[in-house]
């Protein structure tokens, strides 16, 4: 007779022991191992699980564990959240000032917002309500982006430009970190030796994208260069031809932190990522996602663009030409659920009440306050439109 | 929850060409299952077996009784691809694992549970862990702690500042 695998041994609480050093046995007297408690607890919204740290402290540094929070986000079902804009005092450099923070990016449970007059950047969660300010910088700041990195560690990257309107430069800033630091490498700019037509600038917090349509004669080509942050070597990649029938018919967006191109056929959804740039790696082949969705909205079909491909969900928008509204959904390709909601177009006015589609995370930081030592923004939870 | 065990090898029309392999389970308790190679590589384990010619006789599937072997192979049997053509049919032969509010439920959960990281079948794993999630949903920290048999580990003091650090997570 055979054995069953030596690994088998990792339900035993040896393992359990070692991964906790100082939690004492006694204190989870069930067979469960830690990484059944990781699978139960990653089911959890967040409130419960900030509740759950409370329990014993394998559960509470179970919860603060980074991949923890990464399988977590994966599971966590996206919901509307509605913010409202309110004037909050503001402790700048020993003056209170009355201030009031604009959303400029959301992603993974967390919002990146701009004070109207300060020019301050912040981190939130909008779940937990931790706030993380951002050290200032003297750059002129056109773009900021924030992101897990590679390492799976939260990081923001600004593009900053002069008094005219061409790049300047690119700063980092890791979260946590008190100074931006500066990344050396060449600015692609207004480079006229051949004839592109629809030119891109798109930054992760890993790359920085040129992207490049151009048209020689009858021949239609995109040209991707990418800047690598953490080399500043450049790399050129070429779409080749016919992998797309039309390329004017193509989405660029970025997927697990690269970019993607893709276009949509018959209820289906074909992309090419770039997965490797360094070494011109694509997907091996084109990847498929079926967008079953469309079956039962087949409205939805004729102006949906794919925006974002992260932690197992797909970010569509598409506009409402007819109402001056922006339809924002995201498809669980595990989960096969469906989120929409739909927010007011751009002719609606900046103030007041405004909606988003997130995914609630239990990421945490440290916070920094320099505002209200409470609560600042109010933020609920409504309900979810969702079909299947 | 039903436990009948259908570890029937024969009876399903083949369409596959040959005779479908047939591998011997043995439970902890000294049942034997004979059940189809096709459908017990649902479990990663037995999958790896099987790739390096490990499974040729009888595999002892230790730490999983009879009883709770029997069930996972009914779960293979309906998650076997191609076998359930009706999804309702089969989220509604799923639904028997959302409400484990009984004991004798929970006890069946938990050995599934057990067996699904033991024999690794990804599918079992997460039905079963997110149904035990459901369960302690809105339980509070006592509760939960009942609910696994957990003590404590935390002084008075630093569950006080635990729960004043996050008091909006206790509020209902």
């Amino acid at each position: 007779m055979e054995e069953l695998g030596g690994h088998l041994s990792r339900v035993s609480l040896d393992e359990l022991k070692k991964d906790n050093g100082d939690v004492s046995l006694a204190s989870v007297g069930l067979f469960f191992p830690r990484e059944i408690f990781f699978e139960i607890l990653s089911w959890l919204p967040v409130k419960y699980l900030v509740r759950c740290k409370c329990v014993c402290k394998q559960w509470y540094k179970l919860i603060e564990d980074r991949s923890f929070i990464m399988k977590h986000l994966r599971r966590s079902e996206p919901v509307v959240v509605y913010f409202e804009d309110k004037v909050e005092n503001l402790d700048v450099d020993g003056t209170i000032v009355p201030e009031t923070f604009r959303i400029i990016h959301v992603f993974a449970g967390l919002i990146l917002e701009r004070g109207d007059k300060s020019c301050k950047y912040r981190l939130r969660n909008f779940t937990t309500q931790e706030i993380f300010y951002l050290p200032n910088s003297d750059k002129n700041t056109f773009i900021l982006t924030s992101d897990y990195n590679l390492s799976g560690e939260i990081m923001f990257v600004s593009v900053y430009r002069d008094k005219h309107t061409s790049v300047k430069g690119f700063e980092v800033l890791n979260l946590g970190d008190d100074k931006w630091r500066p990344l050396k490498f060449p600015i692609l700019e207004n480079d006229e030796s051949f004839q592109w037509v629809t030119r891109l600038l798109i930054t992760t917090v890993n790359t920085v994208y040129y992207i490049y349509r151009v048209e020689d004669g009858s021949k239609v080509y995109i040209d991707v260069y990418s800047v690598d942050m953490n080399s500043g070597c450049i790399f050129k990649n070429t779409l080749p031809r016919g992998c797309f029938s039309d390329l004017f018919k193509v989405w660029l967006f970025i997927w697990n932190g690269c970019i993607a191109f893709g276009d949509i056929v018959e209820e289906k959804l074909n992309v090419i990522v770039l997965e490797d740039h360094r070494r011109n790696k694509r997907s091996e082949t084109n990847i498929v996602i079926p967008l079953t969705f469309l079956k039962e909205n087949p409205d939805l079909k004729k102006n949906i663009v794919p925006t974002l491909f992260d932690h197992g969900k797909l970010w569509f928008c598409s506009e409402h030409k007819d109402s001056d509204q922006v339809l924002q959904f995201v498809y669980n390709t595990e989960s096969r659920k469906f989120t929409q909601i739909a927010l007011p177009g751009a002719g609606a006015g900046a103030a007041g009440k405004r909606s988003y589609i997130a995914c609630p995370s239990v990421v945490t930081f440290k916070r920094n306050a320099i505002g209200e030592d409470t609560t600042v923004i109010q933020t609920k939870t409504g309900p979810v439109n969702q079909a299947r | 929850m039903s436990t009948a065990a259908t570890a029937d090898a024969s009876s399903s029309g083949d369409t596959t060409e040959g005779s479908v392999r047939l591998l011997t389970l043995q439970s902890e308790d000294g049942e034997v299952f004979e059940v189809k190679e096709t459908i017990a590589t649902q479990s990663v384990t037995i999958k790896g077996m099987v790739d390096d010619d490990c499974a040729t006789s009888t595999i002892p599937v230790c730490n999983v009784t009879g009883r709770t072997l029997a069930m996972v192979i009914e779960w293979w049997n309906k998650h076997e691809i191609g076998a359930v053509s009706n999804e309702k049919e089969l989220k509604e032969w799923e639904s028997q694992f959302d409400t484990i509010d009984d004991k004798s439920d929970r006890d069946d959960v938990y050995d599934l549970l057990m067996a699904a990281n033991y024999l690794n079948i990804p599918t079992l794993l997460d039905c079963c862990t997110s149904a035990v999630a459901e369960a302690i949903k809105g339980k509070s920290t006592d509760e939960m702690r009942e609910f696994f048999d957990i003590k404590s580990d935390f002084d008075e003091k630093e569950e006080d500042a635990l729960r004043k650090e996050n008091q909006w997570a206790f509020e209902n």
